[in-house]
Parts: C-alpha cells; sequence; structure tokens
C-alpha cells in the first residue's frame, strides 16, 4: 500500500500541490485525473522522489519514504513512467533499456533487457536504432518497458497516452491492462479519463493542486457532472 | 534644478562617494608607506577600477561573458603608446613603423582620445559580429569569439614587431617620465564612475539589462536585442581602451604579455568577485582583489622574513591568494560580495528627502492609483504610440517541429474589445498557436494584423505593431524590480521614462501591486509574479493582449481575482484579448468567444455555452 | 600528393591531441555543463610527474601508467575539493571556479618547484623518422596517431558498453531522467572526470614525448585548443569534439606550410580570427544543427 498524507509540494514560489492525500492499494489501478496544471505531475514527481515534498509524508507499506532519492525509490520497487516519455534520444533502444538497470547487476540487467525486448516485438526490431528515431507510440513502449527493468511492484505512469494517435492509445490502454493483470499496482495520471476510468479500481481528481473528490472509479465515471468537475463547475 | 540634473542626481553622487573611498584607502597608503612603490601600486588600483568599471558596462548590463575586452585594452595601448612617445624614441625602438608613425607625436592626453577613437572603431565592427551571433545572456558564442580575438590580439602584437616592438622590447617611454600623467588617472576613475552610473540609468541600459534577465520575454516586448548589446559594448571599451591608455603612461611600458590573459582573468575575477551587476560591486571587487594579492606579494616578498613560515611565503603567493579567493568566493558567494546591490539606488531616496526634491511617481501614495476613476487610469496607461489594430486573424496556420505536428491547419479571429479563448487538452497545441502568432516559432499559413500580413516577422517587431503576451512558465526579468519589469515594457514601446514612470504607476495599482513595486521579482510568490507578467504585458499599451494560462497554480478564489483584473486591462486598453487556460469556468466567465484545439486543429469554435455541450470537445477532453 | 599526406599526418597528429583535450571537456560539460578552464592542470601536472620521474631516472615505458594514473586521480580529486561545490551555479561561479583551480596549481608549481621550465629527457626514438612509399613521417607521428585511435576506441567502448558509459552519455543528455533511472550524479560526475582524466592522461604522454618540458602554465594553451575544438564541435557532442580537435589539428598545420614566410608567426593568430568568425556564424559551432528554441 502506497499511501500520501497531506502532501505538499512547491517549485520556488509556486505551489502546485496543496495537500494531497491518496492511498494505493496493492495490485490495484488508481487513476489520478484534472485539468492541465492541476498538480498531477508534481505529485507523481515528489513520490518518485525528482522533487522533495514540502510537506506530508509518503509511505511505502509501514515505511516512511518521504523525501527518498530515486534510487532509493526505484530499490524500494517503485518506477515512473514520465510525462513525454523523456526517451534519451542520444541512446539506441537498447541503452535505455540497459541505463535503467543500472541498480541490478549486469547480468540480470541484460536478460531482463532481453526479455522486455522479446515481449515489446517493436523494440526488439529496433533494439540498436538510436531512440530518438523511434515513433510516438514505440517511444512510449519503450518509456514503460524502461520503468519496468527496476523489476518495479508500482509504476506510477504520468499521461501514458499523451499525444498518440487513437489507435495508438488504445494499445497503449490494452498494456496497462496487461501489466494490471500481472499483478503491478498502477498509478495512472491520464487526460482520456472514460478509457481511464473503465479500467481503474479507485479515481481521484486533483483541480488546482487539490483533490476534490475522489471514490471507486465507475460511481465517478458515471456521475454527470464529471466534465464540470474536470473542468471547472462553471460558475 | 533640471529634470535631468534631478535624475542622475543618484548617480553622479555615488560616483563622487566611491570616487572619494577609493582615493581616501589610496592617499592613507601612500601616506603611510610614503614611498614611490606604494604610490604606483595606488595609481594602478586606480586604474584597475578604472578598467574594471568599463568592463562592468558591458558585462554587468548585458550578461555576456566577454574575455576580449583586455584585448580592446591591448589596441588601446599601442595606439596611445605610438602616438604619445617622442619621436626620437620611436626611432630607436620602431624605426620601420608603419603610416608614417615614426614622425607623429601628440601630448598623452590627445593620444588618449586618438586610442579611445581607433578602439571604439575596431569594437564597433567586432560588435557586429558579436551581437550577430544572437548573444544571449549566458551564451558560450560571444564568449569563444572575445576570447579567440583576444589571442588573436596577442599574437599580432608579438609578431608585427614594426609596429609594436615584439614580444621582448615590447615599446616604452623615456624612463623617469612614467608617473607624469597620474592626474588623468584620478579623473579618469571618477569620470568612468559617473559615466557608468548615467548610463546604467539610461534608456538603452535598462533595455539590455531585459534582454540580459530573458532574451525571449524582451524581445516579446518590442526590444531588439543587438541595438542596446552594441551601445554598451561601445561605451564599455571607450572606458576600458582609456583605462589601458593610462595603464601604459603610468607604468611607461607595454608589451604584449601585459594585456593577455593574466590581466584578462584579474580583472574578470574583481568584477565577478564584487558583482558583475554593480557599479559599486565592480569597485568593492577590485579593491578587494587588489588589497589581498599585494598584501601577499607583500609578506612573500624579500623584505618579510619569512621565519617559520617559510612553506607558504613565497614568491608565487599572491597567484595563489588570487586563486583561492576565486574558489572562495565563488563557493561562499556565487553572485559577488554585493551582488547587484548599487550605491545609487540606495543613496537616491535619501538624497532625495534631505535635498527636499519630489521623488519619483513610484513613490506616490498607492490609495490614489488605486482609486483613481476610470479616465484617470486611461491617462496613468496612454494608448499605443501607433494606432492600435483592431482585427488579429490566422488561417491555415501549420507548425513542424522536425516531423511532430504542432498545428495543423489552424485558424483564429480576434477583435478588439472582446475576449477569445483557446482550451483544448494538454498537448493540442494552444502555447504553440501563441508562439506562432508572436513570431517565437516560424509557420506556414496567414497571420494578419489589421488585413497586413505578419508571418515571418521578428517577435520585437510584432510587438511594436501591437501585440503583447505573457507566458506559461513566467519570463519575468528576475533581478529587476516590479516597478522596472513594468517601466521597461513601456520603455520598449517607445514611451519616454517619464510616460513609463506613469504608466508603472497606473498598473501597479489597477494589478494590486503598488506596495510591491520596489521589490525584485525573483522574490515575489506565484500569485505576484502572475499579476506583475500581466501588468508588463499590458504597460506596452498592445493591440492584442495575448495570455497562455493566467490562472495556472492558482486557487479558485485567485482565479477569480484575476478574471476581474484581465477584464479591467482589456477593458482601459480597449484592446482584444486571446485567453489560454484550461479551466472552463475562469474561460466562462471571461470569453465571448471560445476555440477548441485538439491535435494541433481547431476542432470546435463558439461561445462558452455552446463549447461545454459540443460532443467533440468533450471527446477531446475526457476520450471516446 | 605526397606532400599532402604528410601534411595530413601532421596535421592529424596534432589534432590527436586537442580531440583527447577536447574529448574530456566535452565530457565534464556534459554533466556539468561547466567548460572546464582547468583541464589544461592534468597535463601540468603530468608534466611535473614526468619530470620527477625521470630525475629518478625511471624509464619512459614505466612513466606511461604513472602519468595516467595521475592524471585520473587528479581530475578526480578535483573534482571533490573544487567543482563538486558549484554543481548548478550560474555560468560565471563556474568559470570563476575552474580558473581559480588554474590559478591555485599553477602557483603550487611556483611555489614549490620553480617559476621557471624544467626540462627532462625525452624517449631516444622521438626524432626517428620511417619512409613509407615515398612518404617520410616522423615515428612519432604515428604513434601518437596510433595510440589516439586506440584510446578513442576505448572510451568509445567504455560509453558504449558499459552502463557506467552510458549513464554518462545519458546524463549529458537529460541530467533528471537519467536520476529519475536511478543513476546516482556522484557516481556519473565523478566517472566523467575520471574518464576526462584519463584521456588527459593520454594526451600529456603525447604532448610531453614531443616537449620533454615542466612548466607551471604547460597546460595552458593545450587546454585552450581543447576547449575551443570541443567548442567548434559543438560542446556536449561527443563525436563533435573529436571531429573539432582533428579539424583544428589539420587547419593549423595546413596554414603553417601554405602561409607565405611573412606572416608565418601569425598561425595561431589566423586560426583565433577564424574560430571567432566560425562562432559569428555558427553561435553553436561546426556541427550545429536547426534547434528550435524552447520557449
Amino acid at each position: 500500500m502506497l499511501t500520501l498524507d497531506r502532501v505538499e509540494v512547491g517549485y520556488g514560489s509556486v505551489r502546485a500541490v496543496h495537500g494531497a492525500s491518496m492511498s494505493v492499494p496493492e495490485g490495484e489501478t488508481v487513476a489520478l485525473i484534472g485539468p492541465n496544471g492541476a498538480g498531477k505531475s508534481s505529485l507523481l514527481n515528489a513520490v518518485i522522489g525528482l522533487h522533495a515534498p514540502s510537506g506530508g509524508t509518503i509511505r511505502w507499506h509501514r515505511t516512511d519514504v518521504t523525501g527518498w532519492s530515486p534510487q532509493r525509490m526505484l530499490r524500494a520497487g517503485i518506477a515512473l513512467v514520465p510525462e513525454h516519455r523523456r526517451i534519451l534520444t542520444g541512446l539506441t533502444t537498447e541503452e535505455n533499456l540497459l541505463v535503467a538497470g543500472i541498480l541490478t547487476g549486469r547480468r540480470a540487467r541484460r536478460r531482463l533487457a532481453a526479455e522486455l525486448m522479446e515481449r515489446f516485438e517493436v523494440l526488439g526490431r529496433q533494439r540498436s536504432v538510436p531512440a530518438g528515431l523511434l515513433s510516438g507510440g514505440e517511444a512510449q513502449q519503450l518509456a514503460i518497458a524502461r520503468a519496468l527493468m527496476s523489476r518495479p511492484s508500482v509504476l506510477l505512469m504520468d499521461e501514458p497516452a499523451l499525444g498518440l494517435a487513437p489507435l495508438m492509445r488504445s494499445q497503449v490502454f490494452e498494456l496497462l491492462g496487461e501489466l494490471a493483470a500481472a499483478g503491478i499496482t498502477l498509478l495512472v495520471v491520464e487526460q482520456d479519463a472514460h478509457r481511464l476510468l473503465e479500467m481503474a479500481g479507485t479515481a481521484y481528481i486533483m483541480r488546482s493542486g487539490d483533490i476534490v473528490a475522489s471514490g471507486p472509479a465507475g460511481e465517478l465515471a458515471a456521475r454527470e457532472d464529471l466534465f464540470e468537475a474536470f473542468l471547472g463547475n462553471g460558475t | 534644478m533640471t529634470v535631468l540634473a534631478r535624475r542622475v542626481l543618484p548617480d553622479v553622487a555615488a560616483g563622487g562617494v566611491l570616487f572619494a573611498a577609493v582615493a581616501a584607502i589610496g592617499l592613507v597608503y601612500v601616506w603611510g608607506a610614503g614611498d614611490a612603490a606604494s604610490e604606483r601600486l595606488f595609481t594602478s588600483l586606480l586604474i584597475n577600477v578604472t578598467v574594471v568599471v568599463g568592463m562592468q558596462i558591458f558585462i554587468g548590463n548585458t550578461g555576456i561573458l566577454s574575455f576580449g575586452h583586455v584585448g580592446f585594452g591591448a589596441v588601446a595601448g599601442y595606439a596611445f603608446v605610438l602616438f604619445a612617445i617622442d619621436t626620437d624614441r620611436k626611432a630607436r625602438l620602431v624605426p620601420d613603423a608603419p603610416f608614417g608613425l615614426v614622425d607623429l607625436t601628440v601630448h598623452p592626453a590627445a593620444a588618449i582620445a586618438v586610442a579611445v577613437a581607433l578602439t571604439v572603431a575596431v569594437a564597433a565592427v567586432v560588435g557586429l559580429g558579436l551581437v550577430r551571433s544572437a548573444a544571449a545572456s549566458g551564451a558560450i558564442a560571444p564568449t569563444v569569439i572575445t576570447l579567440s580575438l583576444l589571442f588573436a590580439t596577442f599574437e599580432l602584437a608579438v609578431n608585427w614587431t614594426d609596429l609594436t616592438g615584439g614580444n621582448r622590447a615590447g615599446l616604452s617611454f623615456r624612463p623617469g617620465t612614467a608617473m607624469a600623467g597620474r592626474g588623468y588617472a584620478y579623473a579618469a576613475l571618477a569620470v568612468a564612475l559617473v559615466v557608468a552610473g548615467i548610463y546604467r540609468r539610461s534608456r538603452s541600459a535598462r533595455l539590455a539589462r531585459a534582454v540580459r534577465e530573458d532574451g525571449v520575454a524582451a524581445r516579446s516586448l518590442g526590444i531588439h536585442p543587438a541595438t542596446h548589446q552594441m551601445w554598451a559594448l561601445l561605451l564599455s571599451v571607450a572606458v576600458v581602451a582609456v583605462g589601458a591608455s593610462l595603464r601604459v603612461w603610468l607604468t611607461g611600458t607595454i608589451s604584449p604579455e601585459r594585456f593577455f590573459i593574466d590581466y584578462t582573468l584579474l580583472t574578470i575575477t574583481m568584477l565577478v568577485v564584487g558583482g558583475r551587476n554593480s557599479i559599486t560591486g565592480a569597485t568593492l571587487g577590485t579593491v578587494v582583489i587588489t588589497v589581498l594579492t599585494e598584501a601577499a606579494r607583500v609578506v612573500s616578498g624579500p623584505d618579510v622574513d619569512p621565519g617559520p613560515f617559510d612553506v607558504i611565503l613565497r614568491p608565487g603567493l599572491s597567484d595563489l591568494v588570487l586563486g583561492a579567493s576565486m574558489l572562495g568566493f565563488m563557493v561562499l558567494r556565487p553572485r559577488g560580495l554585493l551582488d547587484d546591490w548599487e550605491l545609487a539606488d540606495w543613496l537616491g531616496p535619501r538624497l532625495r528627502s534631505r535635498l527636499g526634491l519630489p521623488g519619483s511617481p513610484s513613490a506616490a501614495p498607492q490609495e490614489v492609483t488605486r482609486a483613481v476613476p476610470r479616465a484617470e487610469h486611461h491617462r496613468a496607461v496612454p494608448a499605443a504610440v501607433q494606432p492600435a489594430p483592431d482585427r488579429l486573424a490566422a488561417a491555415g496556420l501549420t507548425v513542424d517541429f522536425g516531423g511532430l505536428r504542432g498545428l495543423d491547419n489552424a485558424h483564429i479571429l480576434a477583435h478588439s474589445g472582446r475576449v477569445v479563448g483557446l482550451i483544448g487538452p494538454n498537448g493540442a497545441g494552444k502555447t504553440t498557436m501563441l508562439n506562432a502568432i508572436t513570431g517565437l516559432v516560424g509557420a506556414q499559413g496567414r497571420i494578419t494584423l489589421e488585413g497586413q500580413d505578419i508571418v515571418g516577422l521578428a517577435p520585437h517587431r510584432l510587438a511594436r505593431r501591437g501585440l503583447a503576451r505573457t507566458f506559461q512558465n513566467l519570463r519575468l526579468f528576475e533581478a529587476l524590480t516590479v516597478q522596472e519589469n513594468i517601466e521597461v515594457a513601456a520603455l520598449a514601446g517607445g514611451r519616454s521614462s517619464r510616460q513609463a514612470e506613469q504608466t508603472a504607476a497606473g498598473l501597479l495599482g489597477l494589478c494590486g501591486i503598488a506596495d510591491i513595486a520596489d521589490v525584485r521579482a525573483r522574490a515575489l510568490d506565484y500569485g505576484a509574479s502572475k499579476r506583475l507578467e500581466l501588468a508588463r504585458a499590458a504597460a506596452q499599451a498592445p493591440g492584442f493582449l495575448l495570455l497562455d494560462e493566467p490562472t495556472s497554480g492558482f486557487s479558485e478564489l485567485e482565479s477569480v481575482i484575476i478574471v476581474d483584473q484581465i477584464r479591467r486591462i482589456a477593458d482601459v486598453l480597449g484592446c482584444g484579448v486571446v485567453v489560454i487556460d484550461h479551466d472552463l469556468a475562469f474561460i466562462t466567465n471571461l470569453c465571448d468567444r471560445v476555440y477548441c484545439l485538439d491535435q494541433g486543429s481547431v476542432i470546435a469554435v463558439g461561445s462558452p455555452a455552446e463549447i461545454r455541450t459540443h460532443p467533440a470537445v468533450r471527446a477531446a477532453y475526457l476520450g471516446g | 600528393m605526397v606532400e599532402l599526406i604528410q601534411q595530413l599526418i601532421d596535421g592529424l597528429g596534432l589534432g590527436s591531441e586537442y580531440a583527447l583535450l577536447a574529448l574530456g571537456i566535452g565530457l565534464t560539460f556534459g554533466v556539468m555543463r561547466m567548460i572546464n578552464f582547468a583541464h589544461g592542470e592534468l597535463i601540468t601536472v603530468s608534466a611535473y610527474v614526468a619530470y620527477g620521474l625521470t630525475l629518478i631516472g625511471l624509464d619512459w615505458w614505466m612513466l606511461v601508467p604513472v602519468i595516467v594514473a595521475t592524471s585520473i586521480a587528479t581530475s578526480v580529486a578535483l573534482e571533490l575539493v573544487a567543482f563538486r561545490w558549484v554543481r548548478g551555479a550560474s555560468d560565471f561561479a563556474m568559470l570563476l571556479m575552474s580558473f581559480g583551480v588554474h590559478f591555485v596549481v599553477q602557483a603550487g608549481f611556483v611555489m614549490y618547484v620553480s617559476a621557471s621550465a624544467r626540462a627532462f629527457d625525452r624517449p631516444s626514438w622521438i626524432n626517428n623518422t620511417v619512409s613509407v612509399g615515398g612518404v617520410r613521417v616522423e615515428v612519432v607521428d604515428v604513434a601518437v596517431i596510433a595510440v589516439t585511435v586506440a584510446t578513442l576506441l576505448g572510451t568509445l567502448a567504455i560509453l558504449r558498453r558499459t552502463v557506467y558509459g552510458m549513464a554518462i552519455r545519458a546524463a549529458a543528455e537529460d541530467f533528471d531522467t537519467a536520476q529519475m533511472l536511478g543513476v546516482r550524479s556522484n557516481l556519473v560526475i565523478r566517472s566523467a572526470f575520471a574518464l576526462a582524466g584519463l584521456l588527459a592522461g593520454v594526451a600529456a604522454v603525447l604532448l610531453l614525448m614531443r616537449t620533454g618540458r615542466a612548466a607551471p602554465a604547460a597546460g595552458l594553451i593545450p587546454m585552450l585548443k581543447g576547449v575551443l575544438a570541443a567548442l567548434i564541435g559543438g560542446l556536449g557532442r561527443l563525436q563533435g569534439a573529436v571531429v573539432g580537435g582533428l579539424v583544428l589539428g589539420v587547419v593549423e598545420v595546413q596554414l603553417v606550410s601554405r602561409l607565405p614566410d611573412e606572416v608565418d608567426g601569425m598561425v595561431n593568430g589566423i586560426v583565433f580570427v577564424l574560430i571567432a568568425l566560425l562562432f559569428i556564424f555558427r553561435p553553436a559551432g561546426m556541427l550545429q544543427t536547426a534547434a528550435a528554441e524552447r520557449v
């Protein structure tokens, strides 16, 4: 269980997250939705340790992991698929995977990379290609495969379908389903709320740095005012 | 007292105080030591302050690191010496000197003038290349160019022996005449300090500092960087040329080594250690470094018995001290001892109140500007210099980012007096559209302002035609105060200093930031930063105000306040507004018409109510 | 034709040294965004090590590993005591820091060894030449090129085959993402400095074999050429640094042989003017590609 208790995130004078509390039970898929600038990415970056939260606590099982470095979080089994994928364009597909396995031993790293390139065929076919040449959908697969290199039990995913064509989006959602079925806990930020809520167990809605609604995903999806909750209540 | 005199009073006074401080330190020291060596040291301090203050004019105001100023100093030094030493000596040292220089001699003071003129001419040519390299603050190209030219000048001086006497002999005055010009060193320092101070207050310097802080935002305000960087360079080189000439005169000799990498690094260290953005800092840095290195030189010299401290008191210690102070100061005070604190700014208000002079408009009570009726706002925010355009249209707008489509055949239409909203999911191309319209990214298609095609115009030209914008990620001029940020925008729009002050006073009130007018932008909290950015854009008195996510990071309540401010500004200016936002409540409250973008194309246009119920919009946001 | 080949070999020999230094400067720039103007100090330190060891009669073949090891250790040590304090600081602070290190090292040698240059024995074969198909080449040129190629290939192998090399490349491209993937910043920065030290050590060996001279400012000009080569190739592009170094060397040699005798001494001056012109017209270096400014 990953638990966030009144987590605050600020960058200099910007208060991106005001005090977000949520819990991500093991094996479940949790959706985090909301408009641009609501603070979703900031929250995920704070969890993985790229920016230490300015307040609140983050717990993984019973351990307080607030302010841990990304290396420690990865070792603890939590990985992030970042917004915009952040593929290392100067490295090949395979090198992107290997670098992400820097915390594991050489043998295990190579074996895991080989496994992933078998599982993601397009990556295997282009293992020696500079990753900058991959298409958007392929790059997204690489970003996800890269996160799997640390054998995480929790994957934080920041807009995995961003900027993809409709067919590619469907593929990404299928992949999310497979990962969930394989027992990986997912915390997903996504614009495509309908698709995400269909597969998620619990959902949180964020606006302007606050969590404004939460509940079983099915119930939230059925709410007539979802669109308004998402984009402002029109008053 | 004339307006001009009143305006520059603090700068002249600060120059005087700094000059007196340096002179007092020196005179006490010379009187105490009482030998010729101490006087030579003191004159070299005077000259170094002159040179470093000269470098500050360029490096401080533009943020461009130049290694070449000492190279310009070399040009000046040789020009000076070739005109100043008498013909007998020239016939002996450089009998084959070209251009008939052997038979030409003028008084050293006149030779300084010639040297300055020549060096400034050289700097003008070099400057054309320098500013062409798109010299952004911290950019590497101008630094490489100036470094290369420093070395090229050195090589030229070493090899053109007919003119320079080469590396070993060099050129020198008749022995014993060296200190004759010491009065000029005092005068030069006083003038340099005052000139740097007055320049700092000038319109061109203020615009140059805006470019230093954020080149993109500056261009979007209508500032043409190259022009102001060029002026800074020419003035700076002129002051350095005077200092370099005096350095040759008062030491009596010049050789290529004396104006090369060691002196370059010494002067740059003095400037950066003191605080490169401040004239006071440049002066302080020079004094501190001089005192440290000279003290090291004395204690490690032959006159001091090292005793048990022999391990450290050896020749070379002063270089060690110089290096160690570079390390130490950069670890402890990376922005310099004084950062951008300036004596003139501290003196200004105190002098004014002491002399009973009226303050600048910023000192006027804020309540007045807050409470002024609308007609007063109109005066506070003067109309655009050019007649404002009232129709902005784009059609068939396409932007490619190396294979990635940023915009795909998008269109938009905005009228003055109306507010147009631009919404769409993350990555839909909203900001790209603003960037395309304001000339920050290249686009295909048609963009017209008042029927005139404006595609491909540079950002600063578009700004002058009446487009003002804000940025998603706040591009404020961080080292400038709130008021200066707004004034710079007004100055860039072609207004006088006085009008700019009035504009700022009006907008400070209108945007509710009058009480923080003197705070530096980097110290503001997020909300105030956003309001300042809005005020800065409004200060251009634009025909169209393009706002990129003005409420992002705000709570609902704060958003309501911002809506109100945007309305009031648009009302006062009578301009059109194009606003990007993700907050539909905000858009509904503010906009007359809304465009929804998805994947680079416009998928819906209509009134806010129509957009809310449009199926394509719902699908774009929520998925199918 | 023969002459051209000879000049080309000369130029590549000279350019090899620049390339080794430029690559090191490019590596450390990649991970720290700092142009290391103290990179030349590795050569200075190596020169004094060579001087000291030849004094006690060590053979050149023994010297080589010691010089390289010293250079690596010095490079890492400088990062530990100096550069780590200005990580992420402004350009001005990093620049002054690196020049400060330059001054301190230089002053150290002035104070504790000598202000004047010290000469030491060069390898005995240094002036030997061989003739291949009418082209007479100095053995040392061939050795320099061979060693450089081997070193560059070795570096390439480290950067491409080992996960630490990949981490350096990853961090040079996008430090945040590298960290997010588990790369430790201390580790990559120190690896980069170690690798840069290795390259500088090899460059020092090649240089010192020819000059046989140790002086407090011995590293200044090689450093400057290395920095310029890295800039010419486009900072942060590792292949660019190598290309920049080789181009700089070849152009210099060409200028020496083509310029009329009267301006012979001006070769360096002309090279500097050419570099200035290059950066006026291509502010991001020779290999720059059109990159849209991020707004």
